[in-house]
């Protein structure tokens, strides 16, 4: 009898040590995770072209540097200081002038046929945003120029990176978004203070805007709106 | 007649001072954590309720299947005689890794509802708050980005309070029982002023019931249960656990094996001024878990218990109990 008993108690002790062991496995251990993890938000194409109207004030300042730029020493690094408190412009680009090829013999910024601007790392290019945010740029932009017409020409491969965030005391605090762009063809003049032709192609979450230079006044269009962009004041105004 | 195999006749009365003393202090430290300058109510007054609640989602969450944790650690108990016991229950709740940090995005909204910056006057974009959570990086404050036209103002947040991966809980606990198959459990400690925002109370109480007594040719001793609990910090913090249970439990000389089922609910509210608008910040969130699986195990050595278990539903809550009978 007590044979029996024990055989019972057994069984059911296993029983409920396999049903709860089985539904243990089956539920895994781990704490679900409870803190909310919301995504960041997509950009649209009105935030892109924003976004690209900033970079075209930043080029109309850097890129004529390619053929305005004075100094006599020919040995990189050549540097250009980009502050400009009234466009909220800041920091530093680097020139290096060669002749005929990226990797010709060093020239002078006086006689030079081809120059590269450039960030260096740790080197901040940056600039504020009509909302007070700012917006950190990287430059690798190879010209050729010619001294006949004195006007220099941004190649293929002119491109570089562009991180949204905020610049205060000299620090800028990284945001969550990058972007990347490339200049074609774009042309400046040692007479005109902005460039004269070309364009602009910047990609931002997924999304392409084209700016054409040529001017003090830019236009951006989409099909629901429009930027003009004042190279001379600095604004940007949507219609 | 069947009684608690736990619970010896033979008291031991030196430790009962040490284990109430151990039990205030444990609790007051963690009470303290959450009220103390530079602990929960100074940081959270920072901030608004969106961050707020991103910010303490672990812990609203956690703090319920603690309290409903090592409620029993056997389903026998006895029909015939009396039986105290007391001891300290302590709990600790597994974080999923991912709850160091959070991420709360709001949007479409006047961007000068959260900052003061004249450039966002009239402006309708994101915000995005994120960083430690209160579990989280100390050393590293969280963020309130602003975005506007694909631009980012970002703004300081908040540091995590304490930086653990299990958020803990150890309570006192005191049991009468033996009578009918009836055991009543209480949770209590005195109350602990904390600064401004008062005092903190803790209470909470059960009653279980044993079928032992009825059903003696079951394998195994079945209870089943209902336990209430109410913890508040001053006005900042008040939360509430409820469960029912269902347990069973079987013995092998000094070890008894048990488990079982529960079906619970837990509420946690925050209450507090925000320093930058003065408003008062008041909200709620009920708690994720809704049932779990306990499996767990005692070992008795005559007047003393002392069981382990782990319980797992939406949360996995780890847990020990040294209680002494008499």
């Amino acid at each position: 009898m007590n044979r029996i008993r024990n055989n019972d108690m057994a069984r059911g002790l296993a029983l409920i040590v396999i049903c709860l062991a089985g539904l243990w496995l089956i539920s895994g251990c781990e704490s679900d995770p409870v803190a909310p993890q919301d995504e960041v938000p997509s950009l649209d194409q009105e935030d892109v072209a924003w976004q690209a109207s900033v970079l075209a004030l930043a080029l109309a300042k850097v890129t004529p540097q390619a053929i305005q730029f004075d100094a006599r020493k020919s040995d990189p690094p050549l540097s250009y200081s980009l502050d400009d408190p009234g466009l909220g412009l800041f920091g530093t680009v680097f020139l290096d002038y060669r002749m005929d090829a990226e990797d010709g013999p060093h020239a002078t910024p006086d006689d030079g046929t081809f120059v590269r601007i450039y960030t260096e790392s740790g080197e901040l290019a940056v600039i504020k945003t009509p909302v007070g945010g700012a917006v950190a740029m990287t430059f690798d932009l190879k010209a050729t120029i010619d001294r006949d017409d004195d006007t220099a020409v941004f190649i293929e491969g002119s491109s570089g990176t562009y991180e949204t965030g905020t610049y205060e005391d000299g620090e800028f605090t990284l945001g969550h978004y990058s972007a990347t762009f490339q200049l074609d063809n774009l042309a400046v003049d040692l007479n005109q203070e902005f460039p004269v032709a070309g364009y602009l192609i910047f990609t931002s979450g997924g999304h392409t805007i084209v700016v054409e230079f040529g001017g003090n006044i830019l236009t951006v269009h989409l099909e629901s709106m429009e930027l003009t962009i004042n190279l001379t004041t600095g604004e940007i105004t949507k219609t | 007649m069947r009684s608690i195999t736990a619970f010896s006749p033979r008291p031991q009365p030196r430790l009962w001072p040490g284990l109430i003393v151990l039990g205030v202090l444990c609790l007051g430290v963690a009470a303290g954590a959450l009220a103390q300058d530079d602990g929960l109510e100074e940081l959270i007054t920072q901030v608004g309720e969106e961050y707020a609640r991103g910010y303490s989602a672990p812990f609203v969450h956690a703090h319920g299947p603690n309290q409903n944790s090592n409620l029993y650690s056997t389903a026998k108990i006895g029909w015939g005689s009396l039986k105290f016991g007391f001891g300290i229950k302590v709990m600790g709740t597994d974080l999923h890794e991912d709850d160091a940090t959070f991420r709360v995005v709001i949007e479409d909204v006047d961007l000068s509802d959260f900052s003061d910056d004249p450039l966002l006057e009239g402006e309708t974009g994101d915000v995005i708050i994120e960083g430690p959570t209160i579990f989280g990086d100390t050393d590293t404050d969280g963020t309130i980005t602003l975005v506007a036209n694909g631009f980012e103002v970002i703004e300081d947040g908040i540091p995590g309070l304490l930086e653990t991966g299990i958020v803990p809980l150890p309570t006192p606990e005191f049991s009468v029982g033996g009578l009918y198959g009836f055991q009543v459990t209480v949770r209590w400690l005195p109350e602990i002023n904390l600064s401004e925002y008062g005092k903190s109370k803790y209470f909470g109480w059960g009653l279980m019931w044993s079928a032992s007594g009825i059903l003696p040719t079951l394998p195994v001793d079945l209870v089943v249960g209902f336990f209430d609990q109410e913890l508040s910090v001053g006005t900042l913090v008040e939360t509430t656990a409820n469960t029912v249970f269902l347990g069973a439990s079987k013995d092998f000389g000094m070890l008894t094996a048990y488990g079982g089922v529960a079906s619970e609910s837990s509420n946690m509210a925050l209450d507090y001024e925000y320093e930058d608008t003065g408003d008062v910040i008041s909200f709620e969130v009920e708690g994720r878990q809704s049932s779990r699986l306990t499996l767990g195990g005692a070992l008795n050595l005559g007047a003393m218990r002392l069981n382990l278990e782990i319980g797992h539903g939406e949360m996995t809550t780890y847990s020990a109990g040294l209680m002494f009978g008499l």
